[in-house]
């Protein structure tokens, strides 16, 4: 288990009356989405997975700035200290 | 130069005579001129850059008027790069504005950019900026990005060689499961801030200073509010950028897409593979012979009502805007196309 630091979106963290920064023990990163959802609510997951379980196309994740659609997805590994970010892609203009 | 005009910049030290200087022999594209690229022309117009490209589709409509405040109600169905260029012009007649009234697209993207400094992003969707970035990687040109929806805004700028690129930082999005602005909505004030993040940072590419979001991403909510900048990495695996390219050859949508309904009117873009150049007065005279109602020569389009519930706007680049009234009919698409075909036909 590796304890990381995570960064919810700010609207998303306000709508579900939690903090922004998080402190999470997980070993990979399905882990963690899992454990969020156990500490901020359901809502959380469902905002972050989609119906079959996968990374939203909409949410980007990123572990220390890289995005984790390259480094493995769902089942990349953490390690003791990643700083982790979540944000809403986001294309309009 | 004109000192007094630019007094306000030469004395100040981010920028200074030197910087005004380099301001003045700058060449900066600004893609798209919408919610984004309204306020980037205009700030970087006022601070007197000395070219200025616009590329733009579309044409303005009622629902752009309160966040797009290059354009007036007067504006309402013109190309937007031509009300933008005439409005721009009017700010600072020291630059020259080059307003181009075509899409960007795979196909078009290294043409419509090539020649400039650095390329600022003004477009509301992730195909066209795929694309662009894609370009600006090739052709190594800096590309400030730029994007909000609703109260959320994000910005980068990336140095192809040197800092991720847009594919490293959103990859694998489609504009199918983004959200729209005019779905979700977006508040100017976003826009406002997004965009000038995006002018300063051009602002530092051209006077020759690190802009500050190489290697970062600009995110801001204004409904908590919050803003982060957080570092980001370069992909190796990054399909426009990294070491394993995928070389995709451009291939073309399709020559009509049909947008979200604007001024509670279905909107079609008809976008030829090939550009074709439109004598704008000979397809006026046609039209009013054929007999069309409401037959309008602007600068760069010609607009007319092809049926009572259909208004087509031909741009000069040969691009169309077809806006069809409600009720949304099952056909109008096929009409809409028709319509465009129709009125080459009477040009041709």
């Amino acid at each position: 288990m590796a304890e990381v630091s995570v960064t919810l979106p700010a609207s998303l963290a306000s709508a579900l009356g939690v903090s922004r920064e998080l402190k999470i023990q997980a070993r990979n990163l399905r882990e963690l989405i899992k454990a969020l959802g156990e500490r901020c609510g359901a809502a959380l997951t469902q905002r972050l997975l989609d119906q079959k379980g996968e990374l939203n196309p909409i949410i980007n994740i990123y572990i220390n700035g890289r995005n984790v659609r390259f480094t493995g997805g769902l089942e990349t590994h953490l390690t003791e200290g990643d700083k982790i970010l979540i944000l809403p892609a986001v294309a309009g203009g | 130069m004109d000192f007094e005009r630019y007094a306000r910049q030469i004395s100040l030290f981010e920028i200074g005579l030197e910087g005004q200087r380099k301001l003045r022999s700058a060449r900066v594209c600004v893609v798209g001129v919408g919610g984004l690229g309204c306020p980037t022309a205009l700030q970087l117009t006022g601070m007197g850059v000395g070219y200025l490209r616009l590329i733009d589709r579309d044409t303005v409509s009622k629902t752009d008027l309160h966040r797009q405040y290059l354009y007036t109600s007067s504006d309402v169905g013109l190309p937007k790069v031509e009300a933008a260029f005439r409005r721009l012009k009017d700010l600072n007649p020291d630059v020259e504005v080059d307003p181009i009234p075509e899409a960007l697209t795979p196909q078009t993207a290294k043409r419509l950019i090539e020649g400039v400094d650095v390329v600022v992003d003004g477009l509301d969707r992730i195909s066209p900026r795929y694309a662009l970035n894609r370009a600006c990687v090739d052709l190594k040109i800096p590309y400030v990005f730029g994007a909000a929806i609703e109260l959320m805004g994000s910005a980068t700028t990336i140095l192809p060689g040197e800092t991720p690129c847009l594919e490293c930082i959103y990859p694998s999005l489609n504009d199918e499961s983004m959200d729209r602005c005019a779905i979700v909505g977006v508040h100017p004030s976003i826009l406002a801030i997004v965009s000038s993040m995006q002018v300063s940072e051009a602002v530092r590419i051209i006077i020759g200073k690190k802009p500050h979001l190489a290697g970062k991403l600009f995110f801001a909510d204004l409904s908590a509010p919050s803003f982060d900048l957080i570092d980001v990495a370069n992909s190796r695996e990054c399909p426009a950028c990294g070491k394993r390219r995928v070389v995709e050859e451009p291939s073309f949508g399709g020559e009509i897409e049909e947008s979200c309904a604007r001024d509670g009117r279905g909107t079609f873009f008809i976008t030829p593979s090939q550009p074709k150049a439109v004598d704008l007065g000979r397809l006026e005279e046609a039209l009013k012979l054929r007999g069309y109602q409401n037959v309008k020569r602007s600068l760069m389009a010609v607009s007319f009502d092809y049926t009572p519930k259909m208004r087509v706007h031909i741009l000069k680049s040969g691009l169309a805007v077809v806006q069809v009234a409600p009720p949304r009919q099952e056909g109008d698409k096929e009409e809409a196309y028709k319509a465009y075909l129709d009125a080459l036909d009477s040009y041709d």
